[in-house]
């Protein structure tokens, strides 16, 4: 079977890495490292890994030791100065 | 002979950081925010030619050295300020002006454009700010202007703009949501408790605010000053002066919190789950008792904002947030479990019509709430879950003052237990009206 090699894959989006209680950030961080991910930012006091990967390797991701939920960054917004209703 | 007109900067003083002729507008709102005058220049110069003079008049700005762009050369002659580039000066041939930047204007000497009776230059005049007329910065300047006209009495035919209700509880002392949640009452003031408000920054140098503010800290890549209003607002319920100046109602409850202000949306009013997640992280580690987000988004239960709950009540911490205003589904953050999800009442204590339900824990006041905005309009109204997440926020710094033990999920119970019921659903507004101690 031919490798599949799709854009949505292989351009890197940012991921929202939530470790499980008591998981060690500094373990769970190398081994995500290995897995792909280019952390870019570690929040140890909310227990919260931010790194940008192509999707093709969330799987492993996910399946890092002491990590609890891998998903995609969204957007979050109030609104433009103008605008009648805030969030 | 024609009356000649030259015009600058109170006489010919230019100001210290010249505004160059492309700076955006957000740069420009920086640099005289910074200036601190309370003006609303822009610190660029309006260059208008004589009536019929405009090829001349072009001439006579290069002549002296400037470089000037051309609106023509644009296409449409749709240009934007920012597309000058390194250029001293962009002209609009079709209504016989130039704008000319700060720096030029000094570089030059401003004498070198002294008009003569031969000058194809008629005037030159500072640019002022221009806001939208139907934006909160007018509508609050409106609107604080007749609370003023009314309280000392002030007739006449211009005087009655006037027409809301809430105009009334603000001449009695205090915003019709403060009186609601019984906070003018209270002996409590947030002393000892550290609040962040993590949204769109705020303006640091609002008269309101002198030393009140603890720390900053920018995640989305923007200078902390708030050029979007909404932050500025939402810190201004939280955590507002007792006594603000003149006959400015009171509008913010823990009066004496200390204000950690992080920036987790950009001036546009956008930012990512990401960015905010790194607010909470510096909040928590900041050991703030109360956190307070005016934000969200109409999505599912995020997991990463549910562990950051998780990890700040742990660590003494409430995180507080908006169910949102979609009519819909309270939104996340609010939707984790870990957070209290506020949502909004009218002045009549009923729900207001935009705010989310489903998961509400506590309601408060959200709609026509007046608070600060930046410079130069300093106070206006908005409305939102958003306007009453902090002041709930608010409460919960006056309750957290009351007992140190009175940290986290305790904290949490407290400001349930002790809110006044409202004869609503509990999906609408959770447990009831937010009381202060």
């Amino acid at each position: 079977m031919a490798k599949r090699s799709t854009s949505a894959g292989d351009s890197p989006s940012t991921w929202l890495v939530t470790l499980e209680a008591g998981a060690r950030m500094g373990e769970v961080q190398a081994a995500l490292t290995a897995a792909g991910l280019s952390v870019t930012s570690s929040l140890d006091a909310v227990g919260v890994i931010v790194g940008t990967a192509p999707t093709r390797v969330v799987p492993a991701l996910r399946k890092v030791k002491g990590v609890a939920n891998v998903s995609p960054d969204r957007p979050v917004s109030v609104g433009l100065p103008d605008d009648p209703e805030t969030w | 002979m024609a009356r000649r007109r030259v015009r600058g900067t109170k006489g010919t003083t230019i100001n210290a950081a010249p505004a160059a002729t492309s700076a955006g507008v957000e740069a420009l709102l920086l640099a005289a925010l910074a200036r601190g005058d309370g003006s609303l220049e822009t610190g660029r110069y309006l260059v208008t030619y004589k009536e019929g003079a405009a090829p001349e008049g072009v001439q006579s700005l290069k002549a002296r050295g400037l470089r000037v762009a051309d609106a023509r050369d644009f296409t449409e002659s749709q240009v934007g300020i920012e597309d000058v580039g390194d250029a001293d000066a962009l002209n609009f041939p079709a209504i016989g002006v130039a704008l000319v930047g700060g720096a030029s204007m000094q570089a030059r000497g401003l004498a070198a454009f002294e008009a003569s009776a031969d000058s194809p230059i008629e005037t030159i005049e500072p640019e002022y700010f221009a806001f939208a007329e139907n934006s909160e910065y007018l509508r609050g300047f409106l609107r604080a202007a007749s609370t003023i006209a009314a309280d000392i009495g002030a007739g006449g035919s211009g005087a009655a703009v006037a027409d809301d209700d809430d105009l009334e509880a603000q001449v009695l002392g205090a915003t019709w949501g403060l009186v609601r949640c019984k906070v003018p009452p209270s002996t409590r003031s947030g002393l000892g408790i550290k609040v962040a408000v993590l949204d769109t920054g705020m303006d640091l140098g609002h008269p309101d605010f002198p030393g009140r503010i603890a720390a900053t800290a920018s995640f989305v890549g923007q200078p902390v000053q708030d050029l979007h209003s909404h932050g500025t607002h939402c810190i201004g319920t939280a955590c507002g002066p007792k006594a603000p100046a003149g006959s400015t109602p009171r509008y913010g409850i823990a009066h004496q919190a200390r204000i950690f202000v992080g920036k987790v949306l950009t001036n546009s009013g956008g930012g990512t789950s990401g960015s905010v997640l790194a607010g909470m992280n510096w909040a928590v580690a900041n050991r703030c008792q109360v956190i307070s987000m005016s934000l969200g988004a109409q999505t599912g239960v995020q997991a990463a904002y549910t562990a950051a709950g998780n990890a700040a009540l742990a660590n003494g911490c409430l995180i507080i947030a908006a169910a949102g205003n979609a009519a819909a589904a309270t939104g996340a953050p609010a939707n984790s479990p870990s957070i209290m999800s506020v949502a909004s009442l009218d002045p009549t204590l009923a729900p207001s019509a935009f705010s989310n339900f489903g998961k509400v824990e506590i309601a408060a006041p959200g709609r026509d709430v007046f608070s600060s905005v930046p410079r130069p309009t300093r106070y206006g109204f908005k409305s939102g879950t958003s306007m009453a997440t902090p002041h709930v926020a608010g409460v919960a710094a006056l309750w957290a003052q009351t007992s140190p033990s009175l940290r986290g999920l305790l904290l949490w119970r407290k400001l349930q237990a002790t809110a006044r019921p409202l004869p609503f659903p509990v999906a609408r507004v959770g447990r009831g009206l937010v009381q202060a101690p």
